[in-house]
């Protein structure tokens, strides 16, 4: 008796508990986004795609140093430095394999020059493994950062003066 | 430094503390040095072990009781009872400030110098400075005018680049260059806050030596367009090497990177028997020809008229089928071999065994480029060359004398041997030659004798050290077998006075410890024979090498180890022995040497030959006679790096791996036994020497060795003999041969390497072609006046033999009816101009109008 | 042929409820289990040596991948040896920061449990709940770190950003909104019977056994062993809030469900005092050669520029010695071991995974029960097999 009574409390009156809340859920508002067609707008600090930027005189700002390469936990970074015909430092080669990137970060956080950053974009997909590998041309592209925090100090003589006190 | 302590004989020593750690040593040592004998490190910019200190960077200060200020310790001499502090406080601050001020004007231009990751300031800095800057300004700028470039980047060279904003004036530069090179292109200029190190007015930084002043570098400010902008420093690996263009064997250090097996640049292991850290422009980028895009890629086999790409199986089974042919048809006596004494003594042994046991001939030689070949075997040059010469020895000898030779473009090492000794201590160096040679800045005295008097004035010597001391055993016994037997008659020869001979030969008679360079001017004469009887005379009579070495010193890498391995027709009794021993007999037949094998293929008698990693159609003297004498070879068989002038001649030619690409031993003049680590993996389908003999013998049925073990134990054996040849019993005759001379051709011609150069694979040296890219004719300001001609102007040189044209480089050394032509260059070959048969080439030249 | 007693069936490596890909090899007598034996190292990644070829701070992505479902805890726990090894205080901000995210952490890693756990029994829409209310946790790893799942956000001697500016509002609202949401979830499952019936009294062990096994965390605490490295042994300024250690009493997987419930809210009490204490300050250590200087003095300070070139390229050496650093992770005790020979690379790293430790005690939790059990078992051990397995 006391068995089936029991049963009965929990059929009666624990259970609909439950039933209660994913009813109530019928009546709320969809969490989830309708993906392809709406995206979440991410936050200024994600690590997506990788940017290179330059200077405003359009030169490129990465010289090849080689420290984004070193930072690299996944050694994802390959370059080759080059001399340009003025004797200034620039990188023939700069390529990220975007397969082997884990996207830490990693090489923004190295950069001495400010010029490699990771933007906001995440989708990648792709048919064909080689277009995982990034070259320079597809990363030296317009990109829709629009202040850097170090802009007033980055200039292209910098490296040789110091800051100019204007610049401060 | 050893070299002061060993020449001051009684040294008093000293007793300091540091650290509360006693130490002693020699009075005179600096507190610097005191202490990093006992493994105490301080920290240095401007100190270097091989150069006086400065005190420019004040970086090593330490702290002195009872002294009241920091102390810099490179130039603080160790004093008795003196206390030493490295690591108090105050020491770390004033560390700490030194290197805020020096980085008070420093460019922040890590990320774009090559400099990053090696460099002694960021290394300094991150082991002893702050990491916040007080002094946030504009900095000082030397701007480069009229260059667009925010780099300031300054060509001060072909090879070395300035950077004077990250110049911290340490100086060592400035110092290295003038002190261990005898240079002075390079200087500090302005003072106070503008000062900078530049160029001399004028000049471009281009000694022999200059690679050494980017290596020594604490900054980036001097960097070499080899390393500039190629790879990051981390990124590579080293491998200890040899440089092999030099007779020295200096020590180097290959940077390279294994994924894309390419060597990025050279620098030195400082080997302070044989090199001090100081090497030649020549070694350090002498590794390009490596890299060098004319390399040899396939075997290349002669089908119809020309040579086509083969496989190396194709290749090797034809090179084993045609000598077996010929071996067949006309005996194994039809069949010769030149090796390259650059080569490994694995090589040189395998082709030793090749030649020797496989073909069994004994045709075979190594001497690739000497002009005269003595027919005897027990030769008084082979006494003089054979003899022991230890470079250390220069440093503590008093008495250094230069026979014939030019140092700087021969033997460099040891030219800066001298000149350490001279900057540390007293010694008296004398330079002989019959023209002024550039080494000569390092001697008290240069005598220049009469061309082709060398046996004369060593006779002279030795008449002149009788008279000096007429008690020297058997005076008159060589007095009957030598001519002129008067010591003026002599002098008149030789055109060194009587007084001066005398001079001479007083410091020989009184010297403590000689060392006595014998040179090419001998070395390579055609009358080199007598000359080496007249020098065998000189010991006899002064006893040189019983208080001290001479030698006619090995003219390259593995020379010392193809003696020894017996790659000559006739070796040494002992190595004759060993390898009759090793291998259960040993050619019946005489044998050719290189002289005589040219012969026999010009008579046709000799239908094949195999050649090692040398070009004798370029490099040994007349070249027609020696192109002509090729083509009536029936068989010729090549293995080289490039495509030469006898690789053209070649029916197959075999793609030989550079000294990079495969860890082989090679013997230095002194007999000292160094390896070369493998680098790289052998670059296109290029393989070492001793695999393709060993390939051509398995493919003949006769395999050389049945594993590497066996051929590394047959090669001790052999070295395990000794080669040097004793002294001559009694004196030699020595009677001068006539010279030669056609007043047509008036002027004397020396032909030898560049000092950027050696042999005739460096111009592939991207960056030493960038020292000197062809040849030229260097001339003295005499003849340049003479026919009024300027550096730039084009001349024709003719000799009985043939003529050439070069541009005009108008000497700062050269005196009198005396030309140098370099050997170096395909497009020139000077070995045109020469021949076997004569003492001096003599030659006449005549401007090229328009 | 003698009559086959036993039968042995594969639970997994491809199998909904062992939570990646652990194999179960279990020996069923009918619907009993007479043998269950964890097979492991499908998903070995060797994360430890891996880490033994970096450098120090190269290190720290190959922590967020072994508990990927905790990263922030992962990553102070190596973080925390390294600091230990270097001997380097980091600035209080740090401290503070650094707990409030790893409490969120242990919020987001018990949420997904208790969502998966629910799907494995039966309680699909948990699932749907519990993900939701993580994202709230998952978006504030956006905000610090810029990314979702592999936040590398810690770094050795500070955070490698400033907290972002609307931290603090977000992390309010969590505290707020999770709790709400926690009722939904607790009538669902606390007094459903079916949940109730699965769960109680299955996957039992004893405070001794518990401890035998060396099981920690929730495995632990469920039996009612009061041990919590936060108050046993505080680090990173544990000491400084006041939380309760929850305990259970019958050690069966229900005990350890109501306790991760309670854990939750606990965590939430320490995000909130570690919010209104966060006090101001740097947000890294001023430790020159270890700690990377800040980037706009690289960008025109010499000494600077020098220091970060050569921590990026060389990092720092570490001092000789070894060190053991564990920190309460969300699934148990989470132990970084390294043994440095003085260079700049760890000479070995080994990892105490709560996980693996405490999937040892699954024969024990169901040798002898049914077999439908096993997956209860499974589900309230929580484990992850990037962890298990490394």
């Amino acid at each position: 008796m006391k068995e089936i009574l029991k049963a009965l409390i929990n059929v009666f009156l624990k259970m609909p508990q439950g039933f209660v809340v994913t009813l109530k859920h019928v009546f709320k508002k969809p969490v989830t986004l309708d993906y392809p067609r709406e995206k979440k707008p991410m936050a200024p600090r994600y690590r997506g795609r990788h940017y290179l930027e330059r200077y405003e005189d359009g030169t490129e700002r990465c010289v090849c140093c080689g420290l984004c390469a070193a930072a690299c936990p996944a050694d994802a970074i390959y370059m080759e430095p080059e001399e340009t015909p003025n004797g200034e430092r620039k990188a023939k080669v700069y390529e990220i394999n975007l397969l082997r990137c884990i996207f830490c970060g990693f090489c923004e956080e190295a950069c001495p020059e400010e010029a490699i950053f990771l933007g906001q974009e995440y989708e990648f997909s792709d048919f064909n493994r080689d277009s995982f590998i990034w070259r320079k041309e597809d990363m030296l592209v317009p990109h829709p950062r629009k202040d850097n925090p170090f802009k007033r100090i980055i200039r292209r003589v910098r490296r040789v003066y110091g800051v100019p006190d204007a610049a401060r | 430094m050893s070299t002061s302590t060993t020449t001051q004989p009684a040294v008093k020593m000293v007793t300091l503390t540091i650290n509360d750690q006693s130490v002693t040593v020699p009075k005179g040592t600096t507190v610097l040095q005191a202490a990093l004998g006992a493994g105490i490190h301080i920290p240095t910019f401007c100190w270097h072990p091989k150069l006086k200190s400065v005190g420019a960077c004040r970086i090593c200060y330490v702290e002195i009781e009872k002294m009241p200020k920091l102390q810099v310790s490179c130039a603080t001499e160790a004093t008795d009872g003196m206390v030493v502090k490295t690591e108090s406080d105050i020491v770390k601050r004033g560390r700490k400030a030194v290197l805020e001020f020096i980085l008070a004007n420093h460019p922040l231009d890590c990320p774009t110098c090559d400099k990053g990751g090696e460099c002694d300031l960021q290394n300094l800095t991150f082991a002893h400075g702050l990491d916040d800057s007080r002094f946030d300004f504009l900095k000082r700028r030397h701007i480069v005018p009229g260059v667009p470039s925010t780099f300031d980047d300054l060509r001060i060279g072909p090879e070395i680049m300035l950077n004077r904003n990250r110049c911290i004036l340490c100086y060592k530069c400035v110092r290295s260059n003038k002190e261990a090179f005898g240079e002075y292109d390079i200087g500090a200029f302005e003072r106070g806050n503008a000062m900078e190190i530049n160029a001399a007015p004028g000049e471009q930084v281009a000694n022999p030596f200059s690679g050494n002043l980017v290596e020594i570098c604490p900054v980036g400010a001097l960097t070499n367009s080899d390393w500039r902008y190629k790879i990051r420093v981390w990124l590579t690996q080293t491998t200890p090497s040899i440089d092999i263009f030099n007779s020295s064997g200096s020590n180097i250090l290959f940077y390279k990177e294994d994924h894309k097996n390419r060597i990025f640049r050279t620098i030195s292991r400082r080997n302070d028997e044989i090199d001090d850290g100081w090497i030649t422009d020549v070694a350090r980028y002498g590794y390009q020809l490596v890299h060098s895009p004319d390399r040899l890629q396939k075997p290349l086999m002669k089908k119809g008229s020309k040579q086509v790409p083969v496989e190396w199986e194709e290749a090797v089974a034809f090179v084993a089928r045609r000598l077996a042919e010929i071996d067949d048809t006309k005996g194994c006596v039809c069949i010769g071999g030149l090796a390259s004494p650059t080569l490994d003594l694995d090589s040189l042994h395998s082709f030793s065994k090749f030649m020797r046991k496989v073909i069994g001939t004994n045709n075979l030689d190594f001497r690739i480029d000497y002009r005269s070949l003595p027919e005897k075997p027990d030769s008084a040059f082979s006494t003089l060359s054979s003899q022991p010469f230890t470079i250390a020895e220069i440093d503590t000898s008093d008495v250094i004398f230069v026979f014939g030779s030019d140092l700087v473009k021969e033997h460099p090492n040891e030219y800066l041997r001298i000149r350490k000794a001279r900057n540390f201590g007293r010694p008296l160096v004398y330079s002989v030659n019959s023209f002024n040679v550039k080494s000569a800045d390092v001697a008290d005295r240069e005598f220049i004798y009469a061309p082709g008097t060398e046996e004369v004035f060593i006779n002279g010597l030795c008449l002149a050290a009788i008279e000096e001391n007429p008690g020297l055993s058997g005076a008159d016994g060589l007095k009957r077998k030598i001519s002129p037997a008067d010591l003026n008659s002599a002098a008149k020869t030789c055109g060194v006075s009587a007084e001066d001979l005398k001079a001479l030969a007083r410091t020989l008679i009184n010297g403590k410890k000689i060392s006595f360079i014998v040179g090419d001017q001998v070395s390579l004469s055609r009358d080199r024979e007598v000359i080496a009887a007249a020098l065998c005379n000189l010991n006899r009579l002064v006893g040189i090498t019983s208080r001290g070495q001479m030698a006619a010193l090995a003219r390259y890498a593995d020379s010392i180890g193809a003696e020894k391995l017996g790659l000559i027709p006739n070796p040494h009794p002992d190595v004759k022995r060993a390898l009759t021993d090793l291998w259960g007999g040993f050619p019946e037949m005489a044998g050719y040497h290189t002289e005589g094998m040219f012969s026999q293929m010009l008579k046709g008698e000799l239908d094949a030959m195999v050649i090692l990693g040398a070009n004798p159609v370029a490099m040994y003297p007349d070249h027609e006679a020696v192109a002509e004498t090729f083509e009536k070879l029936d068989f010729l068989v090549v293995a080289d790096l490039f495509e030469t002038e006898t690789t053209a001649m070649a029916d197959v030619v075999l793609p030989l791996a550079s000294w990079t690409e495969f860890a082989g031993r090679y013997v230095n003049l002194e007999g000292r036994i160094q390896k070369a680590e493998r680098a790289i993996k052998p670059l296109y389908e290029s393989k070492p020497a001793y695999a393709i003999l060993a390939d051509i013998a398995a493919a003949a049925r006769k395999p050389l060795f049945s594993s590497a073990r066996e051929r590394e134990e047959e090669i001790e054996k052999v070295l395990a003999c000794t080669t040097v040849r004793p002294w001559p019993g009694d004196y030699l005759d020595v009677r001068p041969p006539a010279i030669d001379k056609d007043p047509a051709y008036p002027i004397m011609l020396i032909i030898g390497d560049d000092p950027h150069h050696r042999c005739y694979v460096t111009e592939k040296a991207a960056s030493l072609v960038k020292f000197c890219s062809d040849a030229y004719i260097e001339l003295s300001p005499e003849l340049a006046e003479k026919f009024k001609v300027e550096d730039g102007d084009a001349v024709r040189v003719e000799s009985k033999y043939g003529k050439l044209m070069a541009p005009v480089k108008v000497s700062r050394v050269l005196e009198g009816d005396v030309v140098f032509l370099p050997r170096n260059f395909s497009v020139t070959r000077a070995n045109s101009l020469v021949s076997r048969k004569a003492r001096i080439d003599w030659v006449r030249i005549n401007k090229v109008s328009g | 042929m003698p009559e086959a007693k036993t039968v042995t069936i594969n639970m997994g490596p491809q199998h909904p409820s062992t939570h990646g890909v652990l194999r179960v090899e279990c020996e069923l007598d009918g619907e009993t289990v007479v043998k269950a034996r964890p097979v492991i190292g499908y998903l070995h990644t060797g994360i430890e040596k891996t880490m033994e070829s970096k450098l120090y701070y190269k290190a720290i992505p190959c922590t967020d991948r072994m508990d990927y479902l905790a990263p922030m805890s992962n990553n102070l726990g190596f973080v925390l040896a390294v600091e230990k090894l270097m001997e380097i205080e980091v600035p209080e901000k740090v401290k503070w920061a650094r707990v409030c995210l790893t409490e969120l952490t242990r919020v987001a890693s018990h949420l997904v449990w208790l969502g998966t756990h629910a799907l494995d029994i039966g309680a699909m829409s948990m699932l749907l709940y519990t993900f939701r209310e993580r994202e709230l946790i998952i978006d504030i790893y956006e905000a610090c770190a810029g990314q979702r799942m592999m936040s590398t956000y810690f770094r050795i001697g500070g955070l490698s950003d400033d907290l972002p500016r609307d931290f603090d509002k977000k992390v309010r609202n969590i505290i707020k909104v999770i709790p709400e949401r926690m009722k939904d979830y607790e009538a669902l499952l606390t007094n459903n019977q079916i949940f109730i019936n699965r769960t109680k009294g299955v996957a039992v062990i004893s405070a001794e056994d518990a401890i035998n096994w060396s099981l920690s965390g929730p495995m632990l605490r469920g039996s009612g062993v009061k041990h919590d490295l936060r108050k046993a042994n505080p680090y990173s300024g544990y000491e400084n809030f006041d939380f309760e250690i929850a305990t259970g009493t019958n050690g069966d997987a229900y005990d350890r469900y109501l306790l991760r419930l309670k854990e939750i809210r606990q965590s939430l009490r320490i995000a909130q005092q570690a919010l209104d204490g966060m006090p101001e300050g740097p947000y890294r250590a001023h430790v020159p050669g270890v700690v990377l200087p800040p980037k706009e003095d690289v960008l025109h300070k010499m000494e600077s520029m020098i220091f970060h070139f050569k921590i990026i390229t060389e990092g720092f050496k570490s001092p000789r010695g070894q060190v053991y650093q564990a920190i309460e992770a969300p699934k148990g005790e989470l132990g970084f071991f390294i043994s440095s020979d003085g260079t700049n690379r760890p000479n070995r790293v080994r990892v105490r995974p709560p996980s693996f430790c405490n999937l040892a005690a699954l024969p024990a939790l169901c040798e002898g029960r049914l077999f439908a059990d096993v997956v209860v078992a499974i589900g309230s051990i929580d484990i992850v097999l990037g962890e298990v397995d490394r």
